[in-house]
């Protein structure tokens, strides 16, 4: 095993693992290591004490019987409510990117999980981990849950009433006025219900005025396709006809209002089981600065600063259309030329997507390209939206400073946090007299406000929102308000001084003449996209690039708390973010050689990343935060991510990681040269979790890369040369016993690795669905994080620029599965369909199986963390959990502590679909094809995981079995586990290869 | 001189022994007996708040188990009825009977009727009406004779043990789809081969954990 592997890596984990030294042999070598299962605080001797004096006590309150348990049924039931029996509505959830499309479960009212809409086009059955994360901020104890009123100083909680009487005095002046001195802050969603009411306000108060503010808004895609097409032009893509890509500082698969789209169109032209299909197969290139989702799935990867990106595209600019572009000189012409030959030779079929972080200019001349390359109709296409003239917060600034606003309405926005320092919004905002801040939690904003208004969360709340693509859906509560609050449209109807004010009475009156239920039923409102439009783009004019050569930072939206609107909700925190794996927080990341120039030693070490602390000075601004060594990244850029550092989030969020709005240039511009980085010598702990639950090393050679070019007909291959050239190693073991017979169901699961994105969303709606709950950073750092999937990530190649592949491992199911003979109390056995069971009730806590488990699979529940209220700070408060467990699936037991648990291949929807069956007197050994779908793969954006009975020779599950790309991990250890990986394709060029 | 022992305790080695005994199959009888769900669980007769007699409905006026438990062919719990199901008919008779008072002050109130809870497997145990309704289990095999219970009060012990014994051998607990809620119905010879070959088709989990343990 280890002592075979040769000095480097062919697959690596960190940069230590590529080093591969004894220290870090030991380290990863067993699951559990010294001081593992000690207390947070406490040792084991003190824990004695403490139980002895436990179970003295627990005899003095126990009586034989069992406790009263009430019944509590309706007074009058909802019509067709069935107690026990799952409700599915459709609801959308608003997005300044585009609305996604949502299908909510709710048991006996409470919603408790969310998947994706089929029939929306944002989603397409699929949900990204901000969608399935709604529920748990519906939630949320730290929302706030009544309005507060001025006083003093401060603010005092205070009643809707005295909010009425205020705003009907207060509002009745400024129409006097005819709104002078009055405005809003809108986080720029769109709806036809708030443009509506918008209006109603101006009909009001004339002089009234309108900013937006957004960091997650694509400021400059949107007037980058307004500068190429026209006013109010939007370019939508379509990925699933692309045959080559090129993403240049960009995120396509992982951020904006299309993710899912493109991911499902990426990976649809990944799926290729069998040679004669390897010429559908797409090819992906990146070309940015620091490492995104994207650049993890692309066949070649070019580290690229951001500021010598406009060289870069100017030069493919020349390659492409030598007669309209001069020749620029680009540092790396191999590079340029092979993906401008690409480019052209599939001209209709090659599509170039740009960042957020290059100016508007850069992306109209992208446009350009991509018309010049045929694509307009095919891979892209422009839509028609409605021309939106919005000020954004520096016009509000400047007008606050000149005493214009006196009466600030902030809605849904938080400025006060996600606003450069350099801005000076926060002082700007004491020149207003009146501030009143409408939000779910009493926020940074909030506390700078005179009046909070808390309101409904989008479950609670009527409403509709559009998607990218203009597709208008409706928004329609799932609970009652679970709080004293109003909706947003309710509190600017009762701005705008409406007679209705009633929330399905505004959304009804926008809405008048279209079918209504049905709307509601499928979740989308037929015939509201945008106009697809045929105009040609203008070609930019173009100013001249300023390349340099100090050091670049750029500021990017993080994957899991974007602006750090999701800093409070604990799935999101405790999520390995899907590049750098770190949890609970961020961090600045540098490449190794600029860690080498700036001295920087940052490391694993056990389970921790001890991290060198640098100060960053960019202007006048400066920040110390713990810096990270990344892979692959540019040299002289480093990346941090937006959304932490926040300060009145919740409990959750409240003081994790570093708020780089506060450096950020006061134009909230994503690049910035010359940032100054200092070591000062502190050490910062973070929990990545990178080289935690890592399996042997002979892993990781299964992880397969084929590569197969399949631009030249005459050298694609025959299944047999495809299977000999995928160097799938296979290690057929004999069984010296009979194997087990599996006569009815014998389920079965395969991960296409060359369809998975990494993009997490299955690891959230199996938390959802599974009722896992989150440890806390602490916990994290002690290799205790419970999610039953981990997504392993992989680098392959130069740390300069290696390749990455992401491998989702949940339980594999293993039939002869090394967790069962070891567990002394048969906790853990099969079950006659081939699932390896978890008994949580005869669990008594040896961690033998856990031990023995190659895959490293199994978690354990050293602390009660299912009442701890998602985060493991004060085990006796159990006031946040009165909330929190109404999220719970009442299908899934609550594993308390001392208690082993695993992925189930979610049996209590095999067992779901067993019991229908029965009900219909049909056969429940035998069950159809697509009969019962794991969350995972019900909410894969790309349709990686595939379930389903292997004793039915037709379903999917069996014939990607079949595939030549089917391989088992750890095969030789002749485990048989019913997970499957399809090895990983890349397509590369081989000019280039 | 005089002995150090006296006569008599000659016996105690056989006393000591004797009692030893007795005192381990006391403590194994205690805990096989009293500790059992034989006895913890049969004979749990809370009282509900409102003294509702399955006797008078089900019993004397031969109401149908599912006029008010509706959701046991379609969903895992049988379902308390909403005080909504018992206003159909009190609303017109006996409506100002003060047992029901509770019973018009919820459907006013809409609030709902706080019963105890009776029958209760624990909450890893994933127990499902409509799968044994439709293996053609009637109420009566684990209910007992609920038309004749005043009070509702567990007959059967609901262990583990108990529900396997019928798993392992469902043959004597199945009756036809339509007596399932007939609480006198006995087999005859007819249905005994019927039942046989039925038994063959239900695969019940037996050593499958997965099949009740979530």
């Amino acid at each position: 095993m280890s002592e075979t592997m040769t000095e480097n890596m062919k697959y690596w984990r960190s940069v230590q693992y590529q080093e591969w030294t004894n220290e870090y042999k030991a380290l990863i070598k067993d699951e559990f290591q010294a001081g593992d299962s000690e207390f947070t605080s406490l040792q084991r001797r003190d824990m004695l004490k403490l139980m002895g004096a436990s179970f003295a006590l627990a005899g003095l309150g126990a009586g034989c019987r069992r406790p009263v348990d009430k019944i509590m049924p309706y007074s009058k039931a909802p019509e067709g409510t069935i107690p026990g029996i799952p409700k599915y509505f459709a609801t959308t959830r608003p997005s300044v990117l585009g609305a996604m499309g949502l299908v909510v479960e709710t048991h006996e009212g409470r919603p408790t999980k969310i998947e994706g809409n089929e029939l929306h086009p944002a989603s397409l059955g699929a949900a990204s981990i901000h969608d399935q994360a709604a529920v748990l901020e519906l939630y949320d104890p730290d929302r706030s849950k009544v309005p507060t009123k001025p006083f003093e100083d401060g603010r005092i909680p205070g009643t809707w009433d005295e909010w009425d009487a205020f705003a009907s005095d207060h509002f009745n002046g400024l129409v006097k006025k005819q709104g002078d001195g009055f405005a809003f802050v809108f986080g720029g969603e769109e709806s036809k219900t708030l443009e509506r009411l918008q209006k109603e306000i101006l009909l009001k108060y004339p002089k009234a005025v309108f900013y937006t503010h957004n960091p997650i808004l694509p400021k400059n895609s949107r007037e980058g396709a307004e500068k190429a097409f026209g006013a109010g032009s939007r370019v939508l893509y379509r990925f699933e006809k692309a045959k080559v890509i090129l993403s240049v500082q960009a995120d396509p698969l992982m951020n904006g209002a299309q993710a899912l789209v493109n991911a499902r169109g990426f990976a649809a032209a990944r799926k290729i089981y069998k040679a004669e299909e390897a010429s559908g197969m797409n090819r992906l290139y990146a070309v940015e600065a620091g490492y995104s989702l994207t650049g993890t799935n692309a066949d070649h990867r070019l580290p690229l600063a951001a500021s010598q990106t406009p060289d870069f595209l100017k030069a493919l600019a020349h390659e492409l259309l030598p007669e309209k572009f001069a020749a620029v000189n680009f540092s790396n012409m191999r590079f340029l030329k092979a993906l401008a030959k690409d480019l052209s030779k599939n001209k209709g079929q090659a599509l170039i997507v740009m960042g957020e972080n290059q100016v508007s200019e850069l992306h109209a001349l992208v446009h350009c390209l991509n018309h010049a390359l045929d694509g307009q109709g095919k891979v892209f296409e422009v839509a028609a939206a409605p021309a939106v003239q919005t000020k954004n917060m520096a016009d509000l600034v400047v007008a606050l400073n000149k005493n214009q606003v006196q009466t600030l309405v902030m809605m849904g926005v938080n400025p006060v946090y996600s606003t450069p320092e350099s801005l000076g919004f926060k002082d700007a905002l004491r020149k207003a007299k009146i501030l009143i801040h409408m939000g779910l939690y009493e926020d940074e904003s909030a506390q700078n406000a005179h009046w909070h208004l808390p309101v409904s969360h989008f479950l609670e709340s009527w409403g509709d929102a559009k998607a990218f693509d203009g597709t208008a859906s409706l928004i329609q509560p799932m609970i009652a308000p679970l709080h004293n609050t109003r909706s947003d449209l309710e509190i600017l109807a009762q701005i705008a001084q409406l007679d209705s004010r009633k929330g399905l009475d505004l959304v009804k009156a926008s809405w008048a003449g279209i079918n209504f239920e049905q709307a509601l039923h499928d979740g989308v409102i037929p015939n509201t996209a945008y106009a697809v439009s045929s105009k040609t783009p203008v070609l930019p004019s173009l100013s001249a690039s300023k390349s340099s050569s100090n050091i670049e930072i750029l500021f990017n939206l993080d994957n899991k708390t974007l602006d750090g609107r999701y800093a409070n909700l604990s799935w999101m925190q405790e999520l390995a973010d899907p590049v750098t794996k770190l949890t609970w927080g961020n961090a600045i990341l540098v490449s190794q050689a600029l860690s080498k120039e700036l001295g920087i030693n940052s490391r694993v070490t056990t389970r921790i990343y001890e991290a060198d602390v640098v100060s960053v000075t960019l202007g006048s601004q400066s920040i110390e935060a713990p810096a990270f060594i990344m892979p692959g990244l540019a040299d002289k850029s480093v990346v941090v991510s937006l959304g932490y550092g926040r300060e009145n989030s919740g409990i959750i969020g409240n003081g994790v990681g570093v708020n780089f709005f506060k450096i950020m240039p006061a134009d909230f511009a994503l690049t910035a040269q010359g940032v100054q980085i200092v070591k000062t010598g502190k050490i910062e702990k973070l929990a990545s979790t990178q080289e935690q639950f890592a399996m042997n090393a002979d892993a990781i050679q299964e992880v397969s890369v084929l590569s197969l070019d399949n631009r030249d007909p005459a050298k694609l291959r025959t299944a047999q040369e495809f299977a000999a050239g995928a160097k799938i190693e296979k290690h057929p073991l004999e069984q010296l016993t009979d194997a087990w017979k599996y006569t009815g169901n014998k389920w079965g699961m395969v991960i296409d690795l060359s369809s998975c994105t990494g993009c997490n969303a299955c690891v959230t709606a199996c938390q959802s669905e599974n009722n896992i709950p989150v440890v806390g950073k602490d916990q994290v750092m002690r290799s205790r994080a419970l999610q039953w999937i981990r997504v392993d990530r992989y680098f392959t190649g130069d740390v300069s620029n290696p390749q990455s592949i992401a491998q989702p491992v949940p339980c594999m199911h293993c039939e002869n599965a090394p967790c069962e003979p070891v567990c002394p109390v048969a906790a853990t056995v099969h079950d006659t369909e081939g699932l390896n069971t978890m008994i949580y009730n005869r669990c008594v806590g040896t961690r033998y199986c856990g031990n023995n488990c190659p895959y490293k699979v199994r978690r354990f529940n050293y602390l009660d963390y299912s009442n701890s209220g998602n985060i493991y700070i004060n085990p006796l408060d159990k006031e946040r959990n009165t909330l929190l467990q109404m999220q719970k699936n009442p299908d899934v037991t609550i594993r308390y502590r001392g208690v082993m648990e695993k992925c189930t291949y979610c049996t209590q929807r095999v067992q779901e679909a067993k019991i229908a069956a029965k009900r219909d007197q049909t056969d429940s050994n035998h069950l159809p094809d697509g009969a019962v779908t794991p969350a995972c793969a019900q909410t894969c954006p790309t349709k990686a995981i595939t379930f389903g009975n292997l004793n039915d020779d037709q379903s999917r599950v069996s014939i990607l079995k079949n595939s030549e790309r089917n391989y088992n991990l750890l095969e030789e250890l002749n485990t048989r586990p019913r997970t499957s990986y399809l090895a990983k394709l890349r397509n590369p060029n081989l000019e280039l290869a | 001189m005089a002995q150090i022992f006296p006569k008599w305790t000659n016996k105690v080695p056989k006393i000591a022994i004797l009692s030893l005994v007795s005192a381990i199959t006391g403590i194994v009888f205690v805990f096989w007996y009293w500790f059992s769900p034989y006895n913890l669980e049969v004979g749990y007769q809370p009282i509900q708040p409102v003294p509702y007699s399955h006797k008078i409905h089900a019993g004397n006026l031969g109401m149908d188990c599912r006029y008010c438990h509706t959701g046991v062919e379609k969903s895992a719990v049988a379902g308390v009825p909403p005080t909504q199901t018992c206003m159909n008919c009190h609303s017109m008779i006996k409506t100002s009977s003060p047992k029901l008072e509770m019973v018009r002050d919820s459907y006013k109130s809409d609030l709902p009727i706080p019963w105890v809870r009776v029958h209760k497997v624990p909450d890893y145990a994933y127990f499902d009406h409509s799968a044994h309704i439709a293996a053609s289990v009637g109420c009566v095999s684990c209910h007992g004779r609920i038309d004749q219970m005043t009070e509702v009060r567990i007959e059967k012990p609901l262990s583990m043990g108990w529900c396997l014994d019928c798993h392992r051998n469902p043959e004597p607990h199945l009756r036809p789809l339509d007596k399932i809620t007939d609480m006198e119905w006995v087999a005859d010879e007819n249905w005994k081969t019927v039942a046989k070959a039925k038994a063959k088709t239900l695969h019940p989990p037996v050593e499958s954990c997965s099949g009740c343990h979530r």
